[in-house]
Parts: structure tokens; C-alpha cells; sequence
């Protein structure tokens, strides 16, 4: 098991395991400034784990497009009428207060 | 407290700016583009009423993805005849525990010389592949993977959207991603891309 640090640096030398629990938190940004720093110096002389980060970052962005939807034209409009029909100080109340009313009493539980 | 034409405005441009996120997401979770129509719609009429409670409108993100959650959970899997109802906790079809590893799968040292299976796998993989995969996801763990993964939320803002502690985050986020792995692995298979993927290294 590689363990790789940057002598004269103050960087801790970490090895693959090491580099393998945090692969994801890593990749999604969640390490912290110290962590990503060991990490990276890791993966500089790391071919083996260079490999697998590079592996899990193409196959993420792959997912990322894959999932990716747009929002139909026709909800747009929808919701461009809905909105523009939500009632505001000064205005005349839209068509949606039945719709409006009922949405109210659940949004209780989304306001913690 | 009654909303002025700026609040409207500003839920307006912020509504506009989310719609893909939230119809994409809404789309993985209900598997059907017209309810997930009717379940951003319902979502948004919910938001514009809890919208005074919103403190802090830079994180209005986060909050209405947490909204669009909400409603998914109470309207619409309500509406799904009892066996069919997935559960929308830890359990489920998810069968990994996280540690299956597609590439260690594709990952054959004896035959980097000659190629690289890794990256031939992931030009062969399809979008259709992926979406199924995903969708084959037992909802609690699709959706951690699309709020981190695909929206790239942080784990705290996935935590507060599914009310949940970050751990459990991270839990589902490594079963989630394991079983998807998994079941791409599997469809390679099926399809023969893995087969021709190490035969052609191996021929070389």
C-alpha cells in the first residue's frame, strides 16, 4: 500500500486506505481544507488511486447528465399563470385561493 | 402577513431559475413526467404560502427542494395502490451495503498495458443505462443521489431537504451509488459491453 506525503511541506502522508474512505466526501466537495490538500498530494504520486478518483469522477458527471431534466414549455406557462395569479398587497386576489388555501394548511410542516 | 409584488417577483425569478432542477428531480421521483408536472405545480402553490417563514432567501434552494419533497411524500405516494408503495426509509430493494465497486470490477492491472477498460466502459454506457439504474433506486436512496450527485447539494442541505441526520446522508449516499454501480454493472453485462470491453483489451 502506497503512502505518499510532501516532504517539507507539513503535509501528512496518508495511504490508499486512507484515500479510499474518504473518496466520495472528496469528490463531492465535503473534506475539508486539510483533507483535500493530503488527498491531492496522494493522488500525485498514486497512479492506482489517480485512477479510481478519476473513474468515479467521470461516472458521476455521466449520471449528473443523464439525470438532468428540462422543464417543459407548457409548465412554465402553468406556472408563469399560477404565480402571476398569487395574491399581493394592492391587487385583487388570482383564481388560485382554493389552491392557495389548501397549500397553506400543509405548508405548516415545512416551516420548521 | 400579506406578500408584496417584490416577494412575487422575487418567487417568480427564483421559481424560473429552479424549474429544471425541480422538474428533473420531480421526474425521478415520480417516474411519470406528468405527475411530476402536477407534483412541481403543487409544490410551488405551497411554497408562495410559506414563503414569510423563509428567513434567509439565499437558501431558497435548498427550501424548496425540501418542499417538493414534502408534497411528493404526502400527495402522491399516497395515491399508489398498496403493494406498490415503496418505502421511504432505509430499507428496500437496495441490496448493497455500499461496498460493491464497479471498478474494481473493471479495474484489471494485467491489461492496463494494453488499454484502459474503465474509460471503454464509460463510452459504451448509455444514458438510457443510467436513468434505469437510478430509477431502480428505492426512492429515499434515489433521491439522496440526485439532491447530491445531480443537483450538487451539500450533505447538510440533502439532510435538512429529507430532515434527516447528515450521517444517514452518507449512508444512503453509499448504498445508493453502490447498488446503482451494481446494476450498471449488470446491464453492461447483459448487453455484452463488459465482455467485449476485456475481450478486446485481452486481445491486444
Amino acid at each position: 500500500m502506497k503512502k505518499s506525503g510532501k516532504e517539507g511541506t507539513g503535509t501528512r502522508a496518508i495511504d490508499c486506505a486512507e484515500v479510499m474512505r474518504q473518496l466520495f466526501e472528496y469528490l463531492d466537495g465535503e473534506v475539508d481544507a486539510v483533507s483535500r490538500s493530503e488527498i491531492m498530494h496522494h493522488l500525485d504520486d498514486c497512479r492506482s488511486c489517480f485512477s479510481r478518483v478519476e473513474f468515479e469522477k467521470a461516472l458521476k458527471e455521466k449520471v449528473k447528465q443523464a439525470s438532468r431534466g428540462t422543464a417543459p414549455d407548457s409548465l412554465r406557462q402553468k406556472l408563469d399563470v399560477l404565480i402571476q395569479g398569487f395574491a399581493v398587497a394592492g391587487e385583487e386576489a388570482g383564481g388560485e385561493h382554493g389552491h392557495a388555501n389548501r397549500a397553506r394548511k400543509d405548508s405548516q410542516r415545512d416551516q420548521d | 402577513m400579506t406578500a408584496t409584488a417584490d416577494d412575487r417577483e422575487f418567487f417568480a425569478r427564483q421559481v424560473q431559475g429552479q424549474m429544471d432542477s425541480l422538474y428533473g428531480t420531480a421526474v425521478k421521483l415520480t417516474r411519470n413526467p406528468g405527475e411530476a408536472e402536477e407534483l412541481v405545480a403543487e409544490a410551488v402553490v405551497r411554497a408562495w404560502s410559506a414563503l414569510p417563514t423563509l428567513e434567509d432567501r439565499g437558501r431558497f434552494r435548498p427550501w424548496m427542494f425540501r418542499i417538493l419533497t414534502n408534497v411528493f411524500v404526502d400527495h402522491f405516494r399516497k395515491r399508489r395502490d398498496a403493494p406498490a408503495m415503496e418505502p421511504w426509509d432505509d430499507s428496500g430493494a437496495c441490496d448493497d451495503d455500499g461496498s460493491f465497486s464497479l471498478f474494481e470490477r473493471l479495474h484489471q492491472p494485467f491489461l492496463l498495458w494494453w488499454g484502459n477498460p474503465e474509460r471503454e466502459y464509460l463510452n459504451k454506457l448509455l444514458r438510457d443505462d443510467i436513468g434505469r439504474a437510478i430509477d431502480a433506486l428505492p426512492p429515499a436512496f434515489r433521491l439522496a443521489v440526485i439532491l447530491v450527485d445531480v443537483e450538487g447539494l451539500t450533505y447538510q442541505d440533502a439532510a435538512e431537504i429529507l430532515d434527516i441526520p447528515v450521517n444517514t446522508v452518507r449512508s444512503r449516499l453509499k448504498r445508493g451509488r453502490a447498488c446503482l454501480q451494481k446494476a450498471l454493472w449488470k446491464y453492461a453485462g447483459d448487453v455484452g459491453a463488459v465482455r467485449s470491453t476485456t475481450e478486446k483489451a485481452s486481445a491486444r
